[in-house]
């Protein structure tokens, strides 16, 4: 297998998330593309993984993969210990599109998943007014998606995932359908939940700014089939202290890093 | 909302209009009473048929005839059509199973099958019914169906992944996302209907509005003709409101 041992961990006791040899096939016959080879990563709970690379790198198949959306064609992936049999409420789910339920308010949007547990409507009151509150949405509680900006919408499919409690959070470009500036807020927000909650988080992203403001590590993929080039460890996200985004992302570290992940990808994308 | 005022004025004006020419053509004497009543003979039809009747029944009595078919034949037709559309768009066999039927009922003209209808079952009640609950079922079907098909799969995946089993994904997710093309379906499926009643009181009855105007036709009684054609009009506008006003308020999302 090659790259088998590329992203592994070497202390095996804090292995949260892995995946151990993955790959993943897309057709059958003559029309087989090979979305993912090799792939062998290695994360410990806590960690904010962004993984990065050229487009139809096989970074979405990735998540996929974990979420379990799709079944590897080989290896295996497994979280706390446990390989991955299809979707379940320990992994909570973003996609660049908010995917909100449009027929329930703000409210009932950020309860759904107590809601599928059978919760009654005052049991879970209480964890999605907190949350709701966390983001500004709080007031809009009675409203409808379509009655949100397409910011609000997605801080809404965030709280979603957040009022379930899962074990990891899965975002795939979460942030890639807004404007610039709610995309540098809403960095932000997804920065302080993490500081406050310590959660482990897997984001897709084709900002390598983003990748290394908030991870504490940056997986670099190879375009198709898509394996791991490089993972580097980033400081950034753990920072101390109170320095502001820009600032961060003006440090000649910062800029000095970012290059190289660019670099990574261009490569990449070249061989 | 001056724009929308000014398009309502344009409809009045419309509507005015013919009015109008009506008046003209009829009290001015341009136009025989047998091809266009005038409004007072018009009236007097309505009066008539309001209270005397026609042929033992009156008019509401005719239009409650009329509403009863249509209400069974929709409602029986578009609560199993659904079903059956949610089911087939679900699960692959059933769909295998019920396609071919549904497929083949749906283009076909009612009244081809309304005669089957009349030697199996008889020219009563029975047979209408079943002709309207037949002409409702396959639109529903399909609509339900459909809906079904377009639900957006991150919907689905999104609800997986918040814990949802087979059954809450279909509940919560499936059921709510095929409703617009639901109630579409609902509104095809009473234009259909109700097309398909009237043509069927004109084949074979003795009640309803469709019949009425049939019979009072071979009389040449050009003014019950009218006061049918404009009853059933106005009940078709009502059955239609009544059916977009529920729309937009349990659907309200839809389109947005």
């Amino acid at each position: 297998m090659p790259d088998a041992t590329d992203g592994r961990r070497l202390v095996a006791g804090e292995v949260f998330v892995s995946f151990a040899g993955v790959g993943v096939t897309y057709g059958s016959g003559a029309g087989r593309v090979p979305a993912l080879e090799g792939i062998s990563l290695d994360f410990a709970a806590g960690d904010f993984v962004c993984v990065v690379g050229p487009s139809g790198c096989g970074k979405t198949t990735l998540m996929q993969s974990l979420a379990g959306f799709l079944k590897p064609s080989s290896g295996t992936v497994s979280i706390d210990g446990r390989p991955v049999d299809g979707p379940g409420a320990d992994r909570g789910v973003v996609f660049q599109q908010p995917a909100l339920f449009p027929w329930l308010t703000v409210g009932g949007n950020a309860g759904f998943g107590p809601m599928l547990r059978g919760e009654s409507r005052a049991a879970r009151a209480e964890t999605v007014e907190q949350h709701l509150r966390t983001v500004g949405l709080w007031e809009f509680r009675d409203r409808y998606p379509y009655e949100l900006s397409g910011g609000m919408q997605q801080r809404l499919a965030i709280v979603r995932a957040l009022v379930n409690k899962p074990k990891i959070l899965l975002m795939d470009e979460p942030f890639g359908a807004l404007d610039a500036l709610t995309r540098e807020k809403m960095q932000e927000e997804l920065h302080t939940v993490w500081r406050r909650t310590g959660m482990t988080v897997l984001l897709i992203t084709h900002s390598v700014e983003e990748a290394v403001y908030l991870g504490t590590d940056v997986v670099v993929m190879s375009a198709r089939p898509g394996r791991i080039v490089e993972r580097i460890a980033a400081p950034f996200a753990r920072r101390e202290g109170e320095r502001s985004s820009r600032e961060t992302k003006s440090l000649p570290a910062f800029v000095a890093l970012r290059e190289r992940v660019l670099s990574l990808i261009w490569q990449s994308a070249e061989t | 909302m001056q724009h929308r005022i000014r398009l309502r004025a344009w409809t009045l004006l419309s509507v005015a209009l013919l009015i109008a020419a009506w008046l003209i053509l009829t009290w001015g004497g341009l136009v025989r009473d047998l091809f266009l009543p005038p409004p007072d003979e018009l009236w007097d039809g309505f009066v008539d048929l309001a209270t005397d009747g026609y042929r033992n029944r009156t008019l509401l009595e005719h239009v409650e005839a009329s509403l009863w078919r249509i209400g069974a034949g929709f409602a029986t037709g578009t609560v199993v059509g659904t079903l059956l559309g949610l089911a087939m768009g679900y699960w692959r066999p059933v769909e295998a199973l019920f396609a071919p039927f549904v497929e083949f009922l749906r283009p076909l003209p009612q009244l081809a099958y309304l005669m089957l209808l009349i030697i199996w079952l008889g020219i009563g009640e029975t047979s209408k019914i079943i002709l309207l609950f037949l002409a409702a079922l396959p639109v529903s079907a399909v609509a339900a169906r459909d809906g079904v098909r377009n639900v957006r799969l991150q919907s689905i995946l999104v609800a997986r992944s918040l814990g949802a089993s087979e059954w809450q994904v279909f509940r919560h997710v499936v059921l709510p996302s095929a409703l617009p093309e639901i109630f579409a379906g609902a509104r095809i499926a009473i234009g259909v209907v109700y097309g398909t009643l009237i043509a069927a009181e004109i084949i074979a009855g003795s009640s309803g509005i469709g019949w009425m105007i049939l019979d009072a036709g071979r009389f040449l009684r050009s003014d019950y003709v009218f006061v049918g054609i404009l009853s059933i009009g106005l009940m078709g506008l009502a059955l239609n409101g009544a059916l977009v006003a529920l729309e937009a308020r349990i659907v309200h999302w839809a389109g947005r």
